[in-house]
């Protein structure tokens, strides 16, 4: 009787649950499945009455109109080289900087971590000039490092390394100095590897913001030819037509890849992002 | 300049990897005539999208005179080209192209701020082209100075684009529509018939049919000493005909671009007042509409009035700084003044001349068959002739916002249209230091 | 201890890199960028906010773009509407994302994976197209929204036309687009909440609701201190939402700081009071995260 009254609950309670959380999905989602049928109509279908909401057959005429337009794998490669480098390298001077941040006492170190926080704050346009100034004086305009270089220091990475760094046991680190193991082979050997999903939730926030990176791109990138995916779809919308087909198309498949990302780290990274700040 | 900054630079190139692409071509001779055998070089054009493409397809017959020289033309986005062209002006000239469009109204906006950051056409021998253009263009593209600044190339005569079976439905015959009074009749009975609305306007953001209205009756935001204008008499009666449109519910609010196309293309708004541009939209948009378009002049304000006006437009520059400006020179010349070339744009792409000449071309008396068979290419000629100078001046952006915002408050918050407009000339006149006229 | 200071004397003689040098070499990369790439900008920009130029030619005006800030009625009104903004829309944001993060890490749930991607999408838009899309769905007249309003008989609504809706429709957005970013954090959050404390609670005899607002909620303090310190910095930059659904109308009803900043440098042309306008920005950022770490009390700091 009451077992049975019990599992009545649970069913009540599963329905809820997945009701719930399907209306969350279907709000968060439904823009993406519109986008998708976008991408596989021809241009003025977004535009009709009552809503088409049935995937047309558009799909590959519209690939090949956006690959003649904006050459969209040519597109894709400039993304991935830029992000993925930017990724690999940005995870590794955030780390080592927050690791100096949460385990050594140096001069200078809460102004100096301050004044990157502080940073989070500046609006990006303000920047963008002066910034822009430097790489024409280095004659970098046009350049992969032009679009690489400005972020790699990011704030925000650093300060969320740090926060997880500062739960590393100090004692892990005296007992390998004791060992005789040199500051750079502990950072390596003993940080890093305890790091990981700290490492893979950062590295997500990085992907993301340089895959979706838009304005400095934008102006520092001349050459169709080394636009990467935001600045080439960006420069579908003309003034008087715009093809809404290949929009959507190349949009749908920008989103690809962070979500191949996303999915692959993304066991390590709900476990990085609270890191140190959980701890209490 | 700044000795540290150089030595940073240096500093930075010397520890970093070498940059790759660089600039290209041999150096143009100054000023005068130039045998076209012998400029050579490389150039690179910014437009977007339709403009880029008109320009490519320009590129045979301009080599055909010039052989020497190679055009790139890149495809930007329009606010896209604005942001890098900033970027790139701000930076005292790094980064951009030889030649670049700017649209006409923007333009005195970059000359002022930027005055040495475009090349003085007149050195180049531009004036002896001076006859060749609508007169109401050729005084946009001058510097204070009276030099060419710019070399003109299309212009937006503006008309009434209507749904002909909606008309059809309702009874109304287009040619009977000669004044906004008229306009409104129809309208009324349109929304009657068949529960269409007359027009959309995108109310809280853009004030197009305004500066129509404006340009109809031979004034702009500011007069033609620059000083603020728009809340004067002509000024009052524009934004009165809007609001009365509005109020008798004639008005699909449309939200930004998007919003005005779905509502073309859906059936659900009888007319679009716009620029000829808009013609190449609905094409686009709505292909199954053929036959279902007709083009008639904008109503005017009094019996027999001015039914002529602009609305867009956009030239060429050349940027100051350009590794070759003999080459970038010969091309703006040769685009903007080759009949052919300017035809081919309309034709292929809907990018209305204002060279006189291309008027001539056959093509103007097509019938053009999506619209009807209407021969709409002539009547937007004769409208582009007839159309009033605007003065759009260094402070045009500011002052189309806040008559953005002067519209709003009218129609949506139902403010008096005389002291929004008021309200509206104020704020410019204290943030530009112009007169505002009394 | 004796023994490991001997051992690393003896080996600064050698190597370059001691404990006492190593926090140096291992923030230097990081410093040495940020030098380049962030210091100078903003210094050369903190130097524009105090001139003005005409016609290409600057000359130092003092504090004269700060002045005229502090009595711009466009900035306040900016300034009005970010707040406004601010103070609804990170609360909701907020509070949809625990409730989300809770409902997620019942154990009936099976297809974790889904649901995170599924609500993490948003955050992971191009905005070309999240533009597009929304200004269409919005559209009064022949948006998607008000279609399915009309399906259930509620007349249509002026998203993007009406000053009150125009605030509205900026904060559905920017709730869709970062409420499953906070709910990922705050899943993490749950998730390392030691059980045991539910179990001793519920022999206790305390429910479930109880043990939300007992347990849950006072073990996610220092998540909530994060994310609400990120969302407020957020928001008072925000920019992309009003810049491509609204452009600051109607009236000015949806204008932000930042974009009003944007207009200012980009439209105008006055990119030295642009460059005020961002430093009073900074400063209220900056005066802000501070009062919120110190109200809410992060013992880490």
């Amino acid at each position: 009787m009451t077992n049975n009254k019990n599992k009545t609950t649970t069913i009540l309670k599963k329905i809820g649950l997945y009701t719930l959380l399907g209306i969350g999905v279907f709000l968060s989602m439904f823009p993406f499945y519109w986008m998708f049928i976008g991408a596989t109509n021809p241009s003025g279908a977004i535009f009709s009455m009552p809503p088409n909401l049935v995937p047309g057959d558009h799909f590959f005429e519209n690939l090949r109109n956006l690959n003649e337009n904006v050459g969209i794998w040519r597109v894709i490669m400039n993304s991935l080289i830029i992000t993925l480098t930017f990724t690999v390298v940005s995870v590794m001077i955030c780390s080592a900087a927050g690791f100096a941040f949460a385990k050594y006492q140096f001069k200078g170190r809460d102004p100096i971590f301050f004044m990157l926080l502080l940073a989070i704050m500046i609006p990006y346009h303000v920047t963008l000039i002066p910034l822009f100034e430097l790489m024409a004086n280095v004659g970098w305009l046009n350049t992969y490092q032009a679009v690489i270089l400005p972020h790699l220091a990011y704030p925000f990475a650093i300060f969320l390394m740090r926060q997880n760094m500062r739960s590393i046991p100090n004692s892990l680190l005296e007992a390998a100095r004791v060992d005789g193991a040199g500051e750079m082979r502990i950072f390596f050997t003993v940080v890093l590897p305890t790091m990981r999903p700290a490492l893979a939730a950062v590295a997500i926030f990085l992907f993301m913001f340089q895959w979706n990176n838009f304005l400095w791109p934008l102006v520092v990138l001349g050459d169709s030819s080394m636009y990467t995916l935001p600045v080439a779809l960006s420069s579908l919308v003309g003034m008087s037509r715009i093809d809404y087909g290949q929009i959507m198309l190349g949009t749908t498949l920008s989103t690809l890849p962070i979500m191949v990302f996303f999915l692959l780290l993304q066991r390590q990274f709900i476990s990085g992002i609270l890191g140190g700040s959980v701890k209490e | 300049m700044k000795p540290w900054k150089t030595m940073l630079a240096g500093a930075l190139s010397v520890s970093m990897l070498a940059a790759c692409g660089g600039n290209d071509g041999a150096d143009g001779g100054a000023d005068g005539e130039a045998d076209p055998d012998e400029v050579s070089g490389e150039i690179t054009v910014w437009g977007w999208n339709v403009a880029a493409a008109s320009m490519e397809i320009a590129i045979e017959g301009f080599q055909e005179e010039y052989p020497d020289v190679d055009v790139t033309v890149e495809d930007i986005g329009r606010e896209d080209l604005y942001d890098r062209l900033t970027v790139g002006l701000a930076a005292g000239g790094s980064g951009l192209p030889d030649v670049t469009m700017v649209e006409t109204d923007r333009l005195d906006n970059y000359i002022a701020e930027f005055p040495d950051g475009f090349v003085n056409l007149s050195e180049y021998g531009f004036d002896e082209h001076e006859d060749k253009f609508a007169e109401s263009k050729i005084e946009t593209m001058k510097n204070n100075d009276g030099d060419f600044v710019a070399a003109p190339w299309d212009i937006g005569p503006a008309g009434v684009f209507y749904n002909i079976p909606l008309f059809e439905e309702a009874g109304v015959n287009p040619d009977d529509i000669e004044t906004w009074d008229d306009y409104i009749a129809a309208g009324e009975t349109i929304l009657e018939e068949t529960e269409a609305q007359m027009l959309p306007v995108d109310i809280s953001a853009d004030d197009n049919l305004f500066r129509m209205m404006l340009n109809l009756q031979g004034t702009y935001y500011f007069d033609e000493d620059g000083n603020i204008n728009l809340h004067n008499e002509e000024g009052q009666q524009a934004l009165s005909t809007i609001k009365e449109m509005r109020e008798k519910d004639l008005v699909a609010n449309a939200d930004g671009w998007d919003g005005t196309v779905t509502a073309t293309v859906n059936n659900q708004v009888a007319t679009v007042p716009f620029g000829v541009w808009y013609a190449g939209t609905i094409m686009d948009q709505a292909p199954e509409q053929e036959g279902e378009w007709g083009v008639f002049k904008l109503p005017a304000f009094e019996e027999g009035g001015n039914r002529d006006a602009n609305l867009g437009g956009s030239d060429l520059t050349v940027i100051n700084g350009s590794d070759n400006e003999q080459a970038a020179y010969a091309f703006v010349e040769y685009f903007t003044t080759d009949s052919d070339a300017q035809v081919n744009a309309l034709s292929e792409y809907g990018i209305f001349p204002s060279l006189l000449e291309a008027y001539d071309d056959p093509f103007f008396e097509e019938e053009d068959e999506y619209f009807n068979n209407e021969p709409i290419w002539s009547l937007f000629a004769d409208i582009s002739e007839g159309v009033l100078p605007a003065n759009y001046t260094s402070d045009y952006a500011r002052a189309l916002r806040y008559s953005s915002d002067a519209q709003a408050n009218a129609l949506l918050q139902d403010a008096d249209p005389a002291e929004a407009l008021r309200e509206a000339a104020d704020m410019i006149a204290n943030e530009t230091q112009r007169d505002i006229n009394e | 201890m004796n023994q490991s200071t001997a051992e690393s004397k003896k080996k600064s003689k050698r190597k370059f890199i001691t404990p006492k040098t190593a926090p140096y070499i291992f923030i230097a990369p990081a410093v040495i960028l940020f030098i380049i790439f962030t210091v100078y900008p903003v210094v050369q920009s903190l130097i524009l906010s105090f001139q003005t130029s005409s016609g290409g030619v600057s000359t130092f005006a003092g504090l004269d773009n700060y002045r005229r800030l502090f009595n711009d009625p466009l900035f306040y009104k900016a300034l009005g509407n970010t707040f406004t903004i601010l103070i609804i829309q990170v609360p909701i944001m907020l509070t949809i994302a625990v409730l989300l993060a809770v409902l997620m890490n019942s154990a009936l749930l099976k297809m974790r994976a889904f649901f995170r991607i599924a609500f993490f999408m948003p955050a992971i838009t191009a905005l070309v197209a999240y533009a597009i899309v929304f200004m269409i769905m919005l559209d009064e007249n022949y948006g998607l929204v008000n279609y399915a309003l009309s399906l259930v008989g509620i007349d249509p609504i002026a998203w993007l036309n009406d000053p009150f809706w125009a605030k509205v429709s900026l904060i559905v957005a920017v709730t869709w687009r970062w409420t499953g970013y906070n709910m990922v954090i705050f899943l993490a959050g749950l998730q390392n909440i030691s059980n045991d404390l539910y179990e001793a609670a519920s022999i206790d005899g305390a429910g479930k609701i109880r043990q939300f607002f007992s347990i849950t909620l006072p073990q996610l303090k220092p998540i909530f201190l994060f994310t609400f310190v990120l969302s407020t910095i957020g928001t008072l930059q925000l920019f992309d939402e009003p810049f491509i659904l609204t452009g600051g109308g109607p009236n000015n009803s949806t204008l932000t700081i930042s974009l009003y900043l944007y207009i200012n440098g980009f439209r105008y042309f006055d990119f030295n009071y642009a460059s005020a306008i961002a430093y009073i920005l900074v400063i209220i950022i900056a005066l802000l995260s501070w009062f919120q770490m110190k109200v809410v009390g992060d013992k880490d700091d």
